[in-house]
């Protein structure tokens, strides 16, 4: 028989092996882009467009491309998502409709990207007219995170305990005022985090641009919501398997991984830095 | 003047008060005690409509606050609310500064002139016995006090709309002794401006601050009497039972 | 200050007023009997009600406070001790009445000044009064360095009180004719002897209340 403290011992470092072996995968990942992808970063690379047919340049297009992608998906996303994760937990109680709204919620989830990306194309592309575009390619990335925004939403209002409401109610607010000065102050922190995951989720998706927005070779900036844009994921999607020279634009695709990498890295950074500095402020007891 | 006439309560199907007819007077202190389940707080919950909230209620029978019906339809819930404030089992101050919280009340009611919002937070600031503690620190957090200083933050906050009755359900089971005490002092003070109705678990609290006691046991009100008649010669022996510690 | 304070103030003002009451009443039938003024002592049995009215008050006032306060350590020695001392003083008051219903049948007439100058019934008087009026100071200040000296005052009480016995019997066997008046004022010193008495019991109530230590039936140890 084992004792006690021994297999408490093992299981310890069972635990503790296994979550040291995921920081080590993300190292390697991380240490091998940076290593093949760090020599082409230059300030040059970052703010030109790419030339010789995608052989040399830079890829300020698709960096481009991508936060306006980012922003337009989340402006589509993120009033949505909040007010329909809004109106699933603080107003509709637990009837049958929201239920079923929920269950729904969860299969939008699961629905393959491409599915997404076909969806936008039909709906946006062809039948509102919009072509590919920014705009369409913003309705179709929303519409793909819009589970995310919304069922962590609807995870963040959940946490807040009942006695806040019943507190606010209880001093002659509307459920109104109640979410707008209570809830949703103490609730943002959370809600941050959906969008982290969220612009997360955006910025490396390529399915779902595929059809709606993404160009193969566009040196030039957009100009309005309708242009079509380049994109980083699908950049480097291109580049290493459908380029011109697959050997000769190998390095660029490195340092096109890592950009990406970068920006996620500098949204995650950025909204827990938010999170932690709103966090202090609604910190509960 | 608080009154229930012939109410019946219900969750679903479970009957949760039977029956109940009930007059507390203006100024003064009415306690209700009885065993957890037995429909105290759920009665207090009444007259401020906090019922509401609960899906699947039902009420039989008339709340009246100062005779007028205060369940009927031409009323308009958040301004009950604000005529009867209430007290918590466990503090819950907002996430707010101290002086936002005791705001907040005037806030949503559409109170914007500035100085009249001052006043109002020191007025009740001192009502509730809190103002010396906290005066130098209004901008602080309301999370920075201490357990019983956030239960009498609690209850400024309900004064600060200028209620005329203050439902307190179980003030003092979360606080220490000491804060236990202050809150009941307060208890005593409020009462010259207000009528207070408290739910406790506590029997000795009851006996302490109430002018009159109901007792209630499975949804029943089995006695309701002055508290001094209460705890020592009570009319009723499930009540002498109770309170002496020999029920059930 | 807490309003179980002030509850207790009350209390404490009416246990004063009976005090002062009690005194006064004892005061009263002290010149009543020595100057056998009868005025004066249907005075004091018309106020005997009002000390009556009194204890049912205070007793209570007590009961309320326990009931509702759960007294606990010093406040609940001062309910028990204050129940006991109303008692009490009703008792002291009961003997003043007695005494004023004595002087009242003329009882008083019967005995010449001479006698109860013998008989020391004033210097009695005086030193219940003084005893009563000492522990009154004694609760008041929440002192008891005075207690043994009050206690010694009863057995100057009851020193008296035996001493009479011999005195009046001297006097009826001498004049049958007042064996009678003499037995009566037997009956008033043996009053007053118990005022001292009920006095002493006040004194122990008024150490337990204070100091939480129990004098009674213990002399013998002391």
């Amino acid at each position: 028989m084992m004792s006690k403290k021994t297999s408490q011992n093992i299981a310890f470092w069972v635990f503790r092996i296994l979550g040291l072996v995921v920081v080590a995968i993300l190292f390697w990942i991380l240490g091998f882009i940076i290593y093949h992808g760090a020599g082409v970063i230059n300030w040059k690379f970052l703010t030109t467009a790419p030339t010789d047919g995608m052989t040399g340049g830079g890829i300020f297009p698709a960096i481009v491309g991508t936060f306006c992608l980012i922003v337009g998906s989340m402006v589509v996303a993120f009033p949505l998502g909040v007010m329909s994760a809004i109106y699933t937990t603080e107003y509709a109680g637990n009837g049958k409709l929201v239920r079923f709204i929920r269950i729904m919620t969860n299969n939008l989830g699961s629905i393959p990207s491409i599915i997404f990306g076909l969806f936008g194309m039909a709906l946006f592309v062809n039948a509102l007219g919009f072509g590919d575009s920014i705009i369409a390619g913003s309705f179709t990335l929303g519409l793909l995170v819009l589970p995310l925004v919304i069922r962590t939403t609807e995870e963040a209002l959940k946490a807040i305990p009942d006695s806040f409401r019943t507190g606010s109610l209880a001093l002659g607010a509307t459920k109104l005022q109640t979410i707008r000065r209570v809830i949703l102050p103490m609730a943002f922190p959370n809600i941050t985090t959906g969008l982290i995951l969220s612009i997360g989720r955006v910025s490396g998706e390529t399915a779902p641009i595929l059809f709606t927005v993404a160009a193969y070779f566009l040196p030039k900036l957009p100009t309005s919501i309708y242009d079509q844009v380049m994109a980083l994921p699908y950049h480097l999607y291109v580049i290493a398997t459908s380029g011109t020279d697959l050997e000769a634009t190998r390095p660029i695709a490195y340092g096109t991984a890592l950009v990406l990498i970068i920006i996620v890295l500098l949204m995650n950074l950025l909204a827990s830095f938010l999170r932690r500095h709103f966090g202090k402020k609604v910190k509960t007891n | 003047m608080i009154e229930a006439k012939n109410v019946n309560f219900y969750y679903g199907d479970f009957h949760a008060l039977k029956d109940i007819n009930m007059t507390m007077e203006t100024n003064t202190v009415t306690a209700f005690i009885g065993p957890s389940g037995c429909g105290k707080s759920t009665f207090l919950r009444l007259f401020n409509r906090m019922n509401d909230l609960i899906p699947g209620t039902r009420l039989e029978g008339q709340c009246l606050i100062d005779g007028e019906d205060i369940y009927a339809k031409s009323l308009r819930v958040d301004d009950l609310r604000k005529r009867v404030g209430m007290v918590f089992q466990k503090p819950n101050p907002f996430p707010k500064s101290i002086f936002e919280n005791v705001a907040y009340g005037l806030r949503v009611n559409g109170v914007k002139d500035r100085a009249f919002i001052a006043q109002r937070v020191e007025e009740s600031l001192r009502g509730a016995a809190l103002w010396d503690e906290v005066k130098d620190k209004l901008k602080k957090s309301a999370f920075e006090l201490s357990g019983g200083q956030q239960q009498r933050l609690c209850i400024a906050r309900a004064l600060a709309v200028s209620p005329s009755i203050l439902l307190m359900d179980e003030p003092a089971s979360a606080l220490d002794p000491i804060s236990t005490s202050k809150v009941e002092e307060l208890i005593h003070s409020l009462k010259k401006d207000y009528t207070i109705v408290i739910v406790t678990h506590n029997m000795q609290q009851a006996a302490r601050v109430s002018d009159k006691t109901g007792f209630f046991m499975l949804g029943e009100l089995v006695e309701y009497n002055d508290t001094k008649k209460m705890f020592l010669n009570p009319d009723k022996v499930q009540t002498q039972n109770y309170i002496t510690g020999r029920f059930g | 200050m807490k309003h179980t304070e002030k509850e207790m103030t009350v209390i404490k003002d009416e246990v004063s007023q009976m005090w002062q009451l009690v005194l006064s009443q004892i005061e009263k039938v002290k010149q009543a009997y020595l100057s056998s003024d009868a005025e004066l002592a249907r005075e004091v049995v018309s106020r005997e009600k009002r000390v009556n009215t009194f204890e049912l008050k205070i007793d209570s006032d007590c009961e309320n406070y326990i009931a509702l306060y759960s007294p606990v350590a010093v406040d609940l020695r001062l309910m028990l001790s204050l129940i006991k001392i109303s008692g009490t003083l009703e008792r002291i008051a009961d003997f003043a009445d007695g005494i004023a219903r004595h002087v009242i049948e003329g009882g008083a007439d019967e005995v010449p000044a001479e006698i109860k100058k013998e008989l020391q019934i004033e210097v009695m008087f005086d030193t219940v009064l003084s005893m009563l009026s000492d522990s009154y100071v004694a609760l008041e200040s929440e002192n008891t360095k005075l207690s043994g000296k009050i206690l010694g005052k009863d057995a100057l009480v009851d020193d008296i009180y035996h001493a009479s016995i011999d005195i009046l019997a001297g006097y009826a066997a001498k004049d049958p004719s007042m064996a009678k008046a003499m037995m009566h004022t037997l009956l008033v010193m043996r009053k007053l002897e118990r005022m001292g008495d009920h006095c002493s019991n006040i004194v122990e109530e008024i150490v337990f209340y204070i100091d939480a230590k129990i004098l009674k039936h213990n002399k013998n140890k002391e």
